[in-house]
Order: structure tokens, then C-alpha cells, then sequence
């Protein structure tokens, strides 16, 4: 009996989870994000480009030149005399002398001065009356005007207001009512000044004096009579010259381009609507051709930002997807939405988008979810894009089964 | 009067001598010419129905790709399967006609299709046609008409 109850307990739960909250059985591990923590995404904007390359071209030639062999030689000779002769005697004394530095003891000095400002006050003073007898005739009070009046001691700028009234019974009250708006003061202001000031320290200090000079000397001296012959010849000789023909061509390159940005912190849902979707080639139940509707809810975790610092917002977004087409025809790039959004810390996209080629289950859908402070988020799944054809057959028939379709997805909560 | 090609020929070989037989081309010429004009008529009666049998089975192969093309959007979308439209036959009477261009002298006797294995899992389509043509010159020889057949095959290839 216990064990009974027990499988009609189990399931109850699992009925209620399924009717209350289907979405969260089916979705999770479909799903993927670049793992927040401290790893920077690359966003990646490589393209296709058409550039004016240098194509390298070019050949050798043989170029005759000339260079001239120096055969020039020297004759060494001289002879020694007996006679007066001068020669050359380096010498050097360090002496001192008086320099000057200059000594600044230029600083900042501490000054002062009176400053008087206008601040604002609020108080009010009745002269004739009471606070209760003047709002008992406040209906007969007339401005006078702004007044600047001394109280005590105090000089002060007040809106002065009169009750001059004279009552049916006979008599006259009068009063008057003061509001002091404000207050004349004087405070001590410091500020700091920067005093120049400095002299001239004379020191010691000790330079070189060049005292070489000639001197002449009575003796046995070399006269030197050498001297060189110049001669020689041009000789013919053969270079090899690079010619360049290099040259310039247009040429559709791929460019690597991207950027790194931090991670952000949140939750994301896609609703994604059909489960399998099929290329525009085929119409769907309206007769329009078939699409993809995808709805992307974002709800950023700003709990653990420190004080001080700015809410993180999303403010762009972009969503492709690479559609690796079939039988190696390359990836179609389909861009879905790019473009900036208000900027908010939760809150959703919907898009819809016609695919033009079929693809496997290897083709990406890409979300990126970029904050205005740089960060992003990076979530992405596998979406295959259907499509069919039909043929005809030999009359053998066919054993395989009807085909099915690829994909199925179409809920998914993740956290980054 | 000089006489060539098939006649000569059969002259010689029959030793045949023009002038002990005089008359006698003449009661050849009408013995063979009725078979001739049989044998003529048969290629023009046997020819225009095999033209007929062509067109009939080029419409019978479009019918039949077509018919596998009307596959249940809804649930291939939302379950990922693979069932045939309800009107799927009514799409293979559609493109037969559109294919088909009615003459005279030729009728259908019927239109008809299987499916293998069945609607929720359809391997291929079979369509088949019966059709009538009528002669004109076999009736000579009690011929009306000569009966065709076709049978075409479809099936709905996933892109992969």
C-alpha cells in the first residue's frame, strides 16, 4: 500500500513539473557560454577584404662596371742635420678659482584674509503681535518690500510685511513681521603663497690650464724627404643588378580581426520558435516562407558590484550564425541583429530571420551581449537549418525511412 | 517505261522479263501497296502512342516528386517529423493535369498512388497512370485503340 502511494506521489511531481514548468526540463545543457570568471571573450570581426597587394617580382642582369686598381707606392728617405730645431712640449696645471651656485629657498608661505559673504538664513520676528495674533489678521498682511536691517548686532537682509488694519468694531492693529532671508558674515580665509627667493653660494672649485708650447733645441735632427708615386689603371669587372618588376594587385584576402572583452555577469533565456527550422525555400502553414524567431531575455547580476561603481547595462547586441552548408560549400555567415539597445541591466530582444542555405548540426548560433562598460557575454548553440528536396526513384522503391528533421531546441535559461 | 530501285530488283530476281509480262507490275503494285499502307499506318499509330507514354510519364514523375514535397509543415517545424500533407493527393492530380495536355484522340483511364509505408512514414510515392489512345489506321485491321501504362516513383530527400 505504502509503495503504492508512494509511485502516485512520484508521479504527481513529475506530472506538475511537467505542466507547470516544461520549458526548464528541456533546456539547459543545449545551451553554452563562455565561462565568465576572469577569461577575456574574443570577439571575432574577421572579414574578407579586397587589397592592393605588392606582388614581389624581379631579375638579375649583368652590368659592366669599371674600378680603378691603385698601384701608388711610397719612397721612404731623409738625411740628418746638425742644426736648431723646434719641437712641440705638452704641459698641464690645475689651479683654482671662485664659482657660484645659486641656493633657492624659494616655499609656500601661509596667508590670510577676511572674506564677507551673504549666507542664507531663515528666521522671522513679529513686533506688535504674537505668531497666534498676527495669523489670526495674516489676511491683511501686505509686503513692503526686502530691507536691509541691523538685528542684533547682525547685519541681515529680511522681507518685511505690515498689518495696518482697522476693524468694523473700531480701533487699529498694527504689526509687523520680519522674515530674515540672510545674513551678512565674516570668516578668516587661509590660502598658501609661493615666495621666490634664493642667492648666490660662492665655492672652490678647480679647472685645467693648458701650458704646452715650442721649444727650440740646438742638435742632431731627421729631415724627411719621402714621398709617394701615384699610378694605376681602371679594371673592367661584371656585377649582377636586381631589375624590380614588382608590382601592385587587388586581391580578396581574409582578415583576422577581433578584440578581447571581459565577461559579464547574469542570466540569459532564448526562446527559440519553430524547434526545427527550415530555409526560406519552403513555405510554412501560412504559406509565407519558413523563418526563425528568436527571443533573447537578459537579466544582468549587478549584487556583487562594489560600491560607487556604475550598474552594468547592456547596450548591444549580436546575434549570428554560421551555417556550415552541406557537402563542403563553405560557412554562410547570417547576421541576425546587430545593433545597440537601451541601455538596461534586464531586459529582452525579439528577431526574426530568413535563412537562404541549408546546414548541418555543426552550425552556430552566436549571442553577444555587450555592456556600455566593455564587458560581454558570449552564449551559443548548435541550430541546423533544414531543407529538402525531392527525387525520383528507380521502381526498386526504398527501404530507409522517411527522413527526420535535425534541431528540436527551443527554450533554454543559461548563466555567465 | 524504265523502272528502278525495289521493283528491278525483284524483277531479276524473279527472271522476270518485262516483255512476256506485260500487266504484271501493275497486279504487284496492287497486291503490296494495301500491306504498305497497313505497315505505314501501324509506325504512325504505334509512334504517336509511344510519344503519349512519354509525355504521360513525365507527368506521372513531376506528380509524384511534387506529392513528396507536401509534407506536414506544422509538425516538421514543431516535431521534427516527416508526415505527409492532407492534400498531398489532390497536389498529385494537380501537377499530372498541369504536366498533361489533353488531345483528342487520348483519354486516361485512370490516375492512382500508393504510399510506402504510410503517410506518417513516407518512404516514397508511387503514382500510376493508365491511359487509352486510339488508332487510326489499325482500325483498318479491327485495332481501336492501344493501351499504356506508367508507374513513377518519388521520395523526399533530406539535404545533407
Amino acid at each position: 500500500m505504502k509503495k503504492v502511494l508512494k509511485v502516485n506521489l512520484f508521479l504527481v511531481i513529475f506530472f506538475l513539473i511537467v505542466i507547470v514548468s516544461p520549458c526548464e526540463l528541456f533546456s539547459e545543457n543545449w545551451l553554452k557560454v563562455e565561462i565568465a570568471e576572469d577569461e577575456m571573450i574574443w570577439v571575432d570581426n574577421s572579414h574578407w577584404e579586397y587589397k592592393k597587394i605588392l606582388v614581389e617580382d624581379g631579375y638579375y642582369k649583368e652590368v659592366k662596371r669599371n674600378k680603378w686598381i691603385d698601384t701608388s707606392y711610397t719612397i721612404k728617405q731623409g738625411y740628418w742635420k746638425v742644426g736648431q730645431y723646434s719641437i712641440w712640449v705638452p704641459s698641464k696645471s690645475i689651479v683654482p678659482y671662485t664659482a657660484y651656485r645659486y641656493i633657492n629657498t624659494s616655499h609656500y608661505e601661509r596667508r590670510y584674509r577676511d572674506v564677507t559673504i551673504w549666507v542664507p538664513t531663515y528666521f522671522t520676528v513679529i513686533i506688535g503681535t504674537n505668531q497666534y495674533g498676527w495669523d489670526v489678521y495674516a489676511f491683511a498682511a501686505k509686503p513692503v518690500g526686502l530691507k536691509r536691517v541691523s538685528y542684533k548686532g547682525n547685519i541681515y537682509w529680511a522681507e518685511k510685511w505690515i498689518i495696518n488694519y482697522k476693524p468694523y468694531r473700531g480701533g487699529r492693529i498694527y504689526a509687523e513681521k520680519w522674515v530674515f532671508r540672510s545674513k551678512l558674515i565674516t570668516y578668516r580665509e587661509y590660502y598658501n603663497v609661493w615666495i621666490n627667493s634664493g642667492y648666490w653660494q660662492p665655492y672652490t672649485a678647480y679647472k685645467v690650464v693648458d701650458n704646452s708650447h715650442w721649444e727650440t733645441k740646438v742638435g742632431k735632427y731627421w729631415v724627411d724627404t719621402s714621398y709617394k708615386v701615384e699610378r694605376g689603371y681602371w679594371e673592367e669587372y661584371i656585377v649582377k643588378e636586381w631589375v624590380d618588376t614588382s608590382y601592385y594587385e587587388h586581391k580578396k584576402i581574409f582578415v583576422r580581426d577581433g578584440y578581447y572583452v571581459p565577461p559579464l555577469h547574469g542570466e540569459a533565456v532564448i526562446e527559440k520558435s519553430p524547434k526545427y527550422i527550415f530555409t526560406k525555400w519552403h513555405k510554412n502553414t501560412m504559406g509565407e516562407e519558413c523563418n526563425m524567431e528568436l527571443k533573447v531575455t537578459w537579466n544582468l547580476d549587478n549584487s556583487e558590484i562594489p560600491p560607487g561603481e556604475e550598474e552594468k547595462k547592456i547596450n548591444s547586441i549580436y546575434i549570428y550564425e554560421n551555417v556550415c552548408r552541406f557537402e563542403n560549400n563553405g560557412i554562410d555567415k547570417v547576421i541576425i541583429y546587430n545593433d545597440s539597445v537601451p541601455a538596461s541591466a534586464k531586459g529582452s530582444i525579439d528577431t526574426i530571420i530568413k535563412f537562404n542555405y541549408s546546414g548541418g548540426e555543426d552550425s552556430i548560433l552566436h549571442i553577444y551581449l555587450y555592456a556600455q562598460s566593455g564587458e560581454s557575454a558570449h552564449i551559443y548553440f548548435s541550430n541546423p537549418i533544414n531543407g529538402y528536396r525531392s527525387i525520383n526513384i528507380s521502381s526498386n522503391g526504398s527501404s530507409s525511412n522517411a527522413n527526420t528533421w535535425l534541431g528540436g531546441n527551443y527554450y533554454g535559461k543559461v548563466e555567465f | 517505261m524504265q523502272i528502278h530501285g525495289w521493283v528491278v530488283i525483284i524483277m531479276e530476281k524473279l527472271n522476270f522479263d518485262a516483255k512476256l509480262n506485260k500487266g504484271s507490275v501493275l497486279v504487284i503494285i496492287a497486291v503490296l501497296l494495301p500491306v504498305f499502307i497497313l505497315l505505314l499506318g501501324m509506325i504512325v499509330d504505334i509512334g504517336r502512342a509511344l510519344t503519349y507514354k512519354e509525355e504521360i510519364n513525365k507527368a506521372c514523375m513531376i506528380a509524384a516528386e511534387e506529392a513528396t514535397k507536401s509534407i506536414d509543415i506544422e509538425a516538421a517545424e514543431n516535431l521534427g517529423i516527416n508526415v505527409l500533407n492532407e492534400n498531398f493527393s489532390y497536389v498529385i492530380h494537380e501537377y499530372f493535369n498541369k504536366n498533361y495536355e489533353d488531345k483528342g484522340y487520348c483519354s486516361i483511364n485512370y490516375l492512382n498512388y500508393d504510399i510506402f509505408d504510410s503517410v506518417d512514414n513516407p518512404k516514397y510515392i508511387v503514382v500510376s497512370c493508365e491511359a487509352k489512345v486510339e488508332c487510326f489506321f489499325l482500325k483498318i485491321i479491327g485495332i481501336n485503340d492501344i493501351l499504356i501504362h506508367n508507374k513513377a516513383y518519388g521520395r523526399l530527400r533530406r539535404i545533407k
